[in-house]
C-alpha cells in the first residue's frame, strides 16, 4: 500500500498570531513494504508530515494518496484508512483511555466490529509482540511507567492488524533492551508486506534497518538516501543540528586522524571490522 | 502488593552530577519524586539538606532547593505565551522584574529557544515543549536540578545542548544534578552512576566502575555506551586496548596510538 505526497504544504492556524508553516511543498511516495527513517531537527515538520499520512491533518494545498486514493476526496472512508494506517503517536500516554489495559488495545478491533473471540486473539498477540506480561491485561493504563505506557500503544495499533505502521519516536524512554526488542520487531513488518516510517532522533534507530532515509529540515524534504550515502555526509548532518550513528562516528573520527577506512560503516559491527582489518586482525571474521 | 521502591539508602553529595540508570518501571521517577516531596516515602525516611520531606512546614523550602524537570513536558506548561511559562517559576519565589528577565532571557538561550519566546508552549514540537520545560527549571536556578529523560525527544544537537549546560552549570555554579536517561554514553559523563532494578539500588559506582560490568547491565536490560561496545568487539578480535575506555574520544586515541605502532 504505496503512500504518495504530492507538494503538500501545512499551515498550522492560519489568520492568527500563532500562523506556522510546519510543512512546505513535500513531495514523495513511499512504496510498499519499504522501511522508511526520518530524521529532522525538533520543529522540522516529522509529527505533521506523518499526521497526513492516514488524513489526521489535512493538507492546507497539495495532496495525499494512500493506496492510490486521495484522502482529500469527497465521500471517503477515513475511519477504514486509519484502520489500514495504523499511527503510534509521540506521547502515547495521551492516546491511552481504556479501564484497563486489555480494554484499551481491545477498543480498535472491537470498533472493526470482530467477534469477541477475535478481539481477545489479536489483544494476546499484541500484547506478546511488544512483550507485555499477561499480567498487566486488567492494570489501569494510567500510572503505568514510560516505558510500559508506549508498549501498550503500540499493541493497540499492532491489534488492528495495518498494512502500514507509523511510529513516531517510538523508542524515546525506552530502556536499551526495550529498543533493541521494539526495533527487532518493526524490522520484521517489512518482510510481512506492511510499510514502516519510524521517526526517530537517534540515528542509530534508523542506521540498522532503514531501505531510505528522509532528513526533513524546516517543514522540507532536505535529503532522501540509503542510511550508508547519508551518514557519510556527517558535516551536512551536523550543520542543521544531527549527527550520526556513534558507529559512523567512530569511523569518521578515525578518518579524521589520517586512517585509510571506508565510510559507509553505519553500525558497529561493520565500523569493528574496518578497524580490525586497519590493524591487521581482519582474519576470521567473528 | 509490590514496592515501586524497596529500602533504597541513598546519598547524593553537594555539587555531585548523579546518574540513574534503570530499566523501565524499575522506580526512577518514583525515587526522583521524593526527592522534593511530590512522593512521600511509605517506610523510611527522606532528608533535603537535613529537612524531612514529610513535614509540611519545610515543603517550599525543599521545592525551592530541589527543581525537576518531568519526563512528560506536556505536564509541565503552565502559561499561554513560552516566556511566560520560563518566567513563572522566578514570578512565584517574588524575583524582581528585571533579575526574572534576565534569568528568562539566559534560560531560553541555554535551550535555543530564544526565538520562539512569543509562541505557545502548547502548540510546540515534542522536543521544543522539551526545551522550555528545561528551561522553567533552569529559570529556578535550584540548588539541586533533578531531571528525568531530559533528552529523550531532542534531536542530537539539543541533546548535547542541553548536557552542556547541565554540566557547566553543575561545573560553575555547583549545582548538585540528578540525570535519569536511558542513554548510556550521558551516564558516562557522570560523577556516580546509580542503577535502579525492581525498586532497588542494583549497582553504583563511579562510570568507569560500572560499566566495566556489561553481562550484569544487560541482564538489568541496560547496555554500555557505544564505545564501551566497539572496544570490547574490538579486543575480541586480538586488538590490544587497555581497560576503561568510556567515550569515543578515548577510543580514538587509544586506537591511533596502536595504529601509530603498527
Ligand atoms: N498546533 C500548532 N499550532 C501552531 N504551530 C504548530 C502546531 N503544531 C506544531 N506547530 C509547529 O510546527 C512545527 C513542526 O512541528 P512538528 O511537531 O511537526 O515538529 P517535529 O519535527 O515533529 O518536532 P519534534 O522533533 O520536536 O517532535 C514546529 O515549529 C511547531 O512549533
Ligand atoms: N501512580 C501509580 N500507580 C500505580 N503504580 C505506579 C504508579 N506510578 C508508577 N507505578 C509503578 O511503579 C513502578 C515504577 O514506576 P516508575 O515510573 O518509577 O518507573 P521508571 O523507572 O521511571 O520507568 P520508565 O523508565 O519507564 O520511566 C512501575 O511498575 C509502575 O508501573
Ligand atoms: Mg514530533
Ligand atoms: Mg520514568
Amino acid at each position: 500500500m504505496p503512500i504518495t505526497l504530492e507538494q503538500v504544504s501545512h499551515v498550522y492556524q492560519p489568520g492568527t498570531p500563532y500562523e506556522w508553516r510546519a510543512l512546505d511543498n513535500v513531495s514523495l511516495t513511499i512504496p510498499e513494504g519499504e522501511f522508511w527513517g526520518v530524521i529532522g531537527p525538533t520543529g522540522s515538520g516529522k509529527s505533521t508530515l506523518i499526521q497526513h499520512m492516514n488524513g489526521l491533518l489535512k493538507p492546507t494545498s497539495g495532496r495525499v494518496l494512500v493506496d492510490d486514493i486521495d484522502l482529500g476526496q469527497r465521500g471517503v472512508n477515513l475511519k477504514a484508512v486509519r484502520q489500514k494506517v495504523g499511527l503510534v503517536f509521540q506521547y502515547p500516554e495521551q492516546q491511552l483511555f481504556g479501564e484497563t489495559i486489555f480494554e484499551d488495545i481491545a477498543f480498535g478491533p472491537r470498533n472493526l466490529g470482530l467477534l469477541a473471540g477475535e478481539v481477545e486473539a489479536r489483544v494476546a498477540r499484541a500484547m506478546e509482540r511488544v512483550g507485555l506480561d499477561p499480567s498487566f491485561r486488567g492494570r489501569t493504563p494510567f500510572g503505568l511507567s514510560g516505558g510500559q505506557a508506549r508498549r501498550v500503544a503500540l499493541a493497540g495499533v499492532l491489534a488492528m492488524e495495518p498494512r502500514v505502521l507509523i511510529l513516531d519516536e517510538p523508542t524515546a524512554g525506552l530502556d536499551p533492551r526495550g529498543r533493541e526488542e521494539i526495533l527487532a520487531l518493526v524490522k520484521t513488518f517489512p518482510g510481512l508486506g506492511m510499510s514502516v516510517v519510524l521517526v526517530s532522533h537517534s540515528m542509530d534507530d534508523v542506521a540498522e534497518q532503514a531501505d531510505q532515509v528522509l532528513v526533513m529540515h524546516r517543514g522540507r524534504v532536505h535529503m532522501i538516501g540509503t542510511p550508508a550515502e547519508l551518514f557519510s555526509r556527517r558535516a551536512e548532518l551536523e550543520a542543521i543540528g544531527l549527527g550520526v550513528p556513534a558507529a559512523a562516528q567512530l569511523v569518521d573520527m578515525l578518518r579524521e586522524r589520517g586512517w585509510n577506512l571506508s565510510a559507509t560503516a553505519v553500525t558497529l559491527d561493520e565500523a569493528v571490522a574496518g578497524i580490525a582489518a586497519a590493524l591487521g586482525k581482519g582474519g576470521g571474521r567473528r | 502488593m509490590t514496592l515501586a521502591l524497596d529500602h533504597v539508602s541513598l546519598t547524593v553529595n553537594r555539587g555531585e552530577f548523579v546518574a540513574v540508570l534503570g530499566m523501565n518501571g524499575s522506580g526512577k521517577s518514583t525515587l526522583a519524586r521524593h526527592f522534593n516531596s511530590l512522593l512521600l516515602p511509605a517506610e523510611g525516611q527522606v532528608l533535603v539538606d537535613g529537612m524531612d520531606t514529610r513535614d509540611e512546614k519545610h515543603l517550599w523550602s525543599i521545592r525551592d532547593r530541589v527543581g525537576m524537570v518531568f519526563q512528560n513536558p506536556d505536564n509541565q506548561i503552565v502559561a499561554a505565551v513560552v516566556e511566560e511559562d520560563v518566567a513563572f517559576g522566578p514570578e512565584n519565589q517574588g524575583r524582581p522584574s528585571e533579575e526574572i528577565r534576565q534569568r528568562v532571557e539566559e534560560a531560553l538561550t541555554a535551550v535555543g529557544m530564544v526565538h520562539m519566546r512569543e509562541r505557545a508552549p502548547h502548540l510546540l514540537s515534542g522536543g521544543q515543549k522539551q526545551r522550555v520545560a528545561i528551561a522553567g527549571a533552569l529559570a529556578l536556578r535550584p540548588a539541586c536540578l533533578v531531571l528525568d529523560e531530559p533528552t529523550a525527544m531532542l534531536d542530537p544537537s539539543g541533546r548535547r545542548e542541553v548536557v552542556d549546560v547541565v554540566h557547566r552549570l553543575n561545573r560553575e555554579l555547583g549545582m548538585t544534578v540528578v540525570w535519569i536517561t536511558h542513554f548510556m554514553e550521558e551516564a558516562a559523563l557522570a560523577d556516580r552512576v546509580v542503577v535502579m532494578a525492581g525498586g532497588k539500588v542494583a549497582l553504583e559506582g563511579a562510570p568507569r566502575e560500572v560499566f566495566v560490568q556489561s553481562r550484569r547491565l544487560r541482564e538489568l536490560r541496560l547496555d554500555v555506551p557505544p564505545a564501551v561496545a566497539a572496544a570490547e568487539r574490538l579486543r575480541a578480535r586480538g586488538v590490544e586496548l587497555p581497560e576503561g575506555i568510556l567515550t569515543l574520544d578515548e577510543l580514538v586515541d587509544a586506537l591511533c596510538r596502536l595504529h601509530s605502532n603498527k
